[in-house]
């Protein structure tokens, strides 16, 4: 439930059902009317999914980056914390505050 | 039932893209974020002890701590059921009591880093309890909408009440006698 895959889950059940009652002749019919009318729905929702994709990726990658910088910035500071002559870095990052 | 079965195998074509989706891209990439978050947290924690010594706040620091390095290891799976109906005794509600006070006598500082792991509790929280969330949704997007014009109303009223003393303070100056 909390999950969702109960939603799911039902309605795969209640598909496979239904496909279990029809007969062939019923279940072609409805194949065919289905890839007639609505199988054009099929390339807007690659082309969300495909966008959807690229764009979390992009967002992964960005804040990957801004971890990564953070993450040297927090040794480096850590590290000048101890250190009496200043530190340099390969990475130019933001000073902490 | 031709009619229910388009209906059902259209769900299916439809929302099971979105549906693996969510599940094997977005949710992984936001706890990802959030996992980022609480190790931000954590270091900045580290760091205010380290400049500052938290000489009067040692006990919220260690709470604190102890409470993001939880809050990581079950990052993945804490969901509103196991908010529901998890029934912790004695000992762990008056230890939770007790942490809250501590921490609410701690600098703001410190409140301000426990702000930050209790919200990204929340959205863990959220993020493994889809088949909730998504249809209570519009109800919870309703309540925002609610408490956002509830708290721009009452800026707006305090806007109006400083201009109303400005008013009064100016208006007072100007009929100073000379």
């Amino acid at each position: 439930m909390v999950t969702g895959n109960f939603g799911v889950f039902t309605v795969l059940t209640i598909a496979a059902l239904l496909i279990y009652k029809l007969s062939a002749a019923d279940i072609k019919e409805v194949l065919t009317s289905l890839i007639k009318s609505w199988g054009w729905l099929g390339y807007p929702v690659a082309i969300l999914t495909a966008l959807g994709s690229w764009r979390i990726l992009m967002w992964r990658e960005g804040f990957y980056k801004a971890e990564m910088d953070r993450i040297v910035a927090v040794k480096n500071q850590a590290i000048q914390e101890r250190l009496e002559l200043p530190l340099q870095s390969s990475v130019r990052v933001k000073k902490l505050e | 039932m031709k009619t229910a079965l388009m209906v059902c195998l259209m769900l299916v074509a439809i929302g099971l893209p979105f549906w693996i989706l969510y599940w094997e891209m977005f949710r992984p990439v936001c706890l990802t974020r959030l996992r980022y978050q609480l190790f931000k947290a954590r270091d900045d924690l580290r760091i205010l002890a380290l400049r500052n010594g938290l000489a009067d706040s040692k006990q919220a620091y260690r709470i604190i701590e102890g409470r993001c390095n939880a809050l990581i290891r079950v990052l993945d799976y804490i969901d509103i059921q196991s908010v529901c109906t998890s029934q912790p005794d004695q000992r762990i509600k008056l230890e939770v009591q007790r942490d809250a006070l501590i921490i609410a006598e701690s600098p703001p500082a410190v409140r301000a880093i426990w702000d930050d792991v209790f919200r990204v509790a929340q959205g863990a929280i959220v993020l493994n309890s889809p088949g909730l969330v998504l249809p209570l949704l519009p109800i919870v997007l309703l309540f925002q909408v609610c408490v956002l014009w509830f708290n721009r109303a009452r800026r707006g009223a305090l806007a109006v009440q400083a201009r109303v003393w400005a008013a009064v303070y100016l208006g007072g100056e100007r009929l100073q006698p000379a």
